[in-house]
């Protein structure tokens, strides 16, 4: 088809913003159609023509709109290089290095300030689930849905270790604080923990009982605490749990509402810093039971959206997923890894 | 070669094979089949059809299933080692099986020259299996790429088998037997004497054929459709001589004859045209549509009555398959009869010839209508702004999207694409973005289509590139600044 300049240059410009909107809001527009109203209009960018044609669209109940990009983002050309779904992300404790794993069955290192590829991690023979850097970040480790964790060099890229022979994918893993450890969560529903300088499983955590179902059983995050003794785990069903590293034995169990697929122990108090919150473990040392984790109040980030109780109201693009939340009567503030900070105000009703 | 009856003998295995519970998986591709004309959902429907076939099987592919959720989305090569190798390779401690059959027709209908590359060579692959057998029935016009396909697999382990060059008699003697079977029922059916039509007709109809089988169908078809008038639809197909012409032109004249009975009749000039004009609208979306529709939704996309539609089909049972209900979609009986229509040379008759790119513009433009007339915000009545496409019911999706919108929001661009029309600032097309975008994106993401929208825009992005990008630039900036 040949098509003249004069006849056809605002339709091409309207449609190349359509295919900028359509892919930047490929993932949501694909799993809940209506955030094509709500998310996707609200974090368009202030030129986009999409925005201007269909700005009225946007629902009343959100008062003031947050302040967006002028134009899109150079986001389409960082996305390249794996071939597959990303599975995690992790920088390094300096924050020079970036790791990424993949369904391609690599992990990938960037260099976190120029986004330049630093290396690609070959040797899993299937999908990449986890990637956690050591303290000293000497040390990548991964996990796979081969069964297997590898340890690599993340200066040089070269393969370290495998740990093989167990019975489910790695989730995810965790380096203890002095580095001599490696604990990786399983589908299976157990946790092991890993003295990989000498190739010894110190203790294999158990996290669910017999008749669970597959899916729930999966272990989403595993953190241990400053001073090593302790490891938490999350898993598929909301169950949060705390070990002894030393021993293996089961201190505490206790539910909430979502899966924690982000968990650490907090240096300030007997908190364990999650996606759900803060969740007080104080009861673990004066020994008071039942306990009762203390939930945030009820507008809160929950795996991309913002919820408020149970449902789910705004999803949150990539660019908008917050670092940190807080919120204070109707006014809602999230922090980037930018450095940007977005404020929202929602209508009290 | 087409019509020589490979598509009937993969479904005459596909069946027996099913009935002695050892079919393991089939599939027919088609190119006007939506899915069935692409290689995409090729691998996970034989693993599918696998593990409902062989309860030994199911277990494993399950389990893999569950193990990588988004298998359906990686590469064939992993769906096919995850889902089918890996599963069938895991049979062998268990018990020794009767080797399983896969059948798998006109792969020469499949799009892309790389995916059936990639299907061949991981077909081949299943050798690696040992013990357990794996049975592969393969049919194909012979494509070159398909020809080199196959060369690339060591000819010990597959078998060619090259209908037309059977020899003549055996291939007369088995037309000699359907026209036998055929015939006598519709001597039944209309009790006609015992001696019609006579052996020196039949002789006359199996040198008509050719050796084509699809030509042998088509021919009785059209004779038992004729009810009271089979005799005089005998003598049509054996009128003219045919003798020494090349098979295709055979097949092209019965087709001819059975368009001419459609439309002979006590008609003026005036009123011949004017139903020349609607069998070439209908028959022509018929065979240029990327998914077979239903009498209903097509009298739907192009806005014409249902009795019309009907009644244009009406003598063409010979050539279509059409449904008594008038929800389910027509297809037809021989994709020779669309490579006959699009192409002027084989239907010289000017009053059927149906011209591919036109008969696409005039889709394009019904589809455009129909979106602009049905698609609004929030088709199914979700309310809620966080509901998730998994967890609303395809029954609300298929009431408030009928058949022939969602062909419509999948396919639209796919007709332009294949017209000549042109596209410009304040186009139909133009104004349809700018007050639909947002709810075809969200109809398509309902459909679980989303993917297919992307890759349209993409492809109208890539038709209204202009050379001087500056020029384009300068204006719209100026257009926006006031």
């Amino acid at each position: 088809m040949s098509i003249k300049a004069d006849e056809s240059a605002h339709l091409h410009a309207f449609i190349h913003d359509a295919k900028r909107f359509t892919l930047y809001n490929r993932l949501i527009i694909e799993g809940a159609p209506l955030q094509i109203y709500f998310s996707a209009l609200v974090f368009a960018p202030e030129t986009s023509m999409v925005r201007k044609q269909f700005e009225n669209q946007i629902s009343h109940w959100i008062r003031r709109l947050p302040k967006t990009q002028k134009n899109w983002s150079s986001l389409l050309q960082t996305l390249e290089g794996h071939s597959g779904f990303v599975s995690a992300v992790t920088f390094s404790p300096d924050g020079k290095l970036m790791a990424s794993g993949s369904h391609d069955h690599t992990v990938r290192l960037w260099d976190s300030a120029t986004g330049a590829p630093r290396g690609t991690l070959k040797g899993h023979s299937h999908s990449v689930n986890a990637v956690a850097f050591s303290p000293n970040g000497k040390l990548v480790a991964s996990g796979s849905y081969d069964y297997t964790v590898r340890l690599w060099d993340s200066a040089t890229g070269v393969s370290r270790c495998t740990l093989e022979g167990h019975s489910g994918s790695v989730s995810v893993v965790a380096f203890s604080p002095d580095g001599k450890l490696v604990a990786y969560g399983s589908y299976d529903g157990t946790v092991r923990l890993w003295d990989w300088a000498t190739g010894v499983l110190r203790g294999t955590l158990e996290c669910h009982g017999a008749n669970r179902i597959r899916t729930t059983l999966k272990v989403s995050a595993v953190a241990f605490s400053p001073d090593g003794k302790l490891v938490a785990s999350g898993s598929g069903d909301g169950a949060v749990r705390l070990w002894d590293s030393a021993t293996g034995a089961s201190l505490r169990m206790f539910q909430v509402d979502t899966v924690i697929s982000e968990l650490s122990f907090s240096k300030e108090g007997p908190y364990l810093e999650t996606n759900r919150g803060l969740l007080s473990i104080q009861s673990i040392f004066t020994g008071a039971f039942p306990l009762q984790p203390q939930l945030p109040c009820n507008i809160f980030v929950k795996e991309h959206w913002v919820a408020q109780n149970m449902e789910n109201l705004l999803w949150l693009p990539s660019d908008y997923r917050p670092t940190c939340a807080a919120f204070r009567s109707n006014i809602f503030v999230l922090g980037h890894s930018s450095g940007r900070v977005t404020f929202m105000e929602f209508s009290s009703s | 070669m087409a019509g020589t009856g490979k598509s009937t003998i993969a479904r005459t295995i596909a069946r027996k094979y099913h009935g002695l519970k050892r079919l393991g998986a089939s599939f027919f591709f088609s190119r006007r089949g939506g899915d069935l004309g692409h290689a995409g959902k090729f691998f996970t429907t034989i693993a599918m059809q696998l593990a409902n076939n062989s309860p030994a099987l199911k277990d494993y592919i399950c389990k893999a299933i569950d193990e990588n959720k988004d298998i359906a989305s990686q590469a064939f090569r992993d769906q096919w080692n995850q889902l089918v190798l890996r599963p069938l390779s895991m049979l062998t401690a268990d018990s020794r099986l009767p080797p399983l059959i896969l059948v798998i027709d006109a792969l020469d209908e499949c799009e892309g020259e790389e995916d059936v590359h990639t299907i061949l060579q991981l077909l081949a692959e299943t050798r690696g299996l040992g013990e357990i057998r794996l049975r592969i029935l393969v049919t194909s016009r012979p494509e070159t790429a398909i020809r080199l396909g196959f060369e690339n697999i060591p000819s010990g382990e597959h078998e060619n088998f090259i209908l037309h060059n059977i020899s003549e008699s055996i291939i007369e003697h088995d037309l000699t037997v359907y026209f036998k079977h055929e015939l006598t029922k519709i001597r039944r059916e209309r009790g006609y004497p015992s001696d019609w039509p006579g052996d020196q007709t039949s002789q006359l109809l199996i040198q008509k054929a050719g050796g084509l089988f699809i030509w042998a169908a088509t021919a009785c078809l059209f004779i038992r459709d004729g009810k009271r008038v089979a005799k005089n639809r005998l003598s049509l197909i054996l009128e003219g001589v045919t003798n020494g012409m090349p098979t295709e032109k055979k097949l092209d004249e019965i087709y001819l004859t059975i368009l001419t009975d459609s439309i002979s009749g006590d008609y003026n000039e005036g009123e011949e045209e004017k139903l020349c004009e609607i069998f070439k609208q209908i028959v022509g979306s018929i065979v240029t549509t990327f998914e077979a529709l239903s009498a209903g939704a097509l009298a739907r996309l192009l806005e014409i009555s249902k009795e019309e539609v009907n009644q244009t089909l009406h003598d063409l049972h010979s050539v279509l398959k059409i449904p008594k209900n008038s929800e389910e979609s027509i297809h037809l009986l021989h994709p020779s009869f669309r490579d006959f229509l699009l192409n002027r040379e084989r239907c010289w008759d000017h009053r059927f010839q149906i011209d591919e790119q036109k008969t696409h513009e005039v889709t394009f433009d019904r589809c455009l209508q129909l979106m602009r007339k049905s698609l609004r915000r929030d088709i199914c009545g979700l309310h809620a702004p966080g509901t998730l496409v998994k967890d609303v019911r395809r029954d609300k999706v298929e009431q408030c999207l009928p058949t022939e919108l969602q062909y419509a929001c999948v396919y639209w661009v796919q007709h332009l694409q294949r017209s000549k029309a042109r596209l410009c600032d304040d186009s139909r097309l133009h104004v349809f973005l700018q007050e639909h975008l947002l709810h075809w994106l969200e109809a398509l993401s309902l459909l679980g289509k989303t993917s297919e929208g992307v890759l349209a825009i993409a492809f109208l992005e890539s038709v209204t590139t202009v050379s001087d990008k500056l020029n384009i630039f300068n204006k719209s900036l100026l257009t926006y600044e006031y």
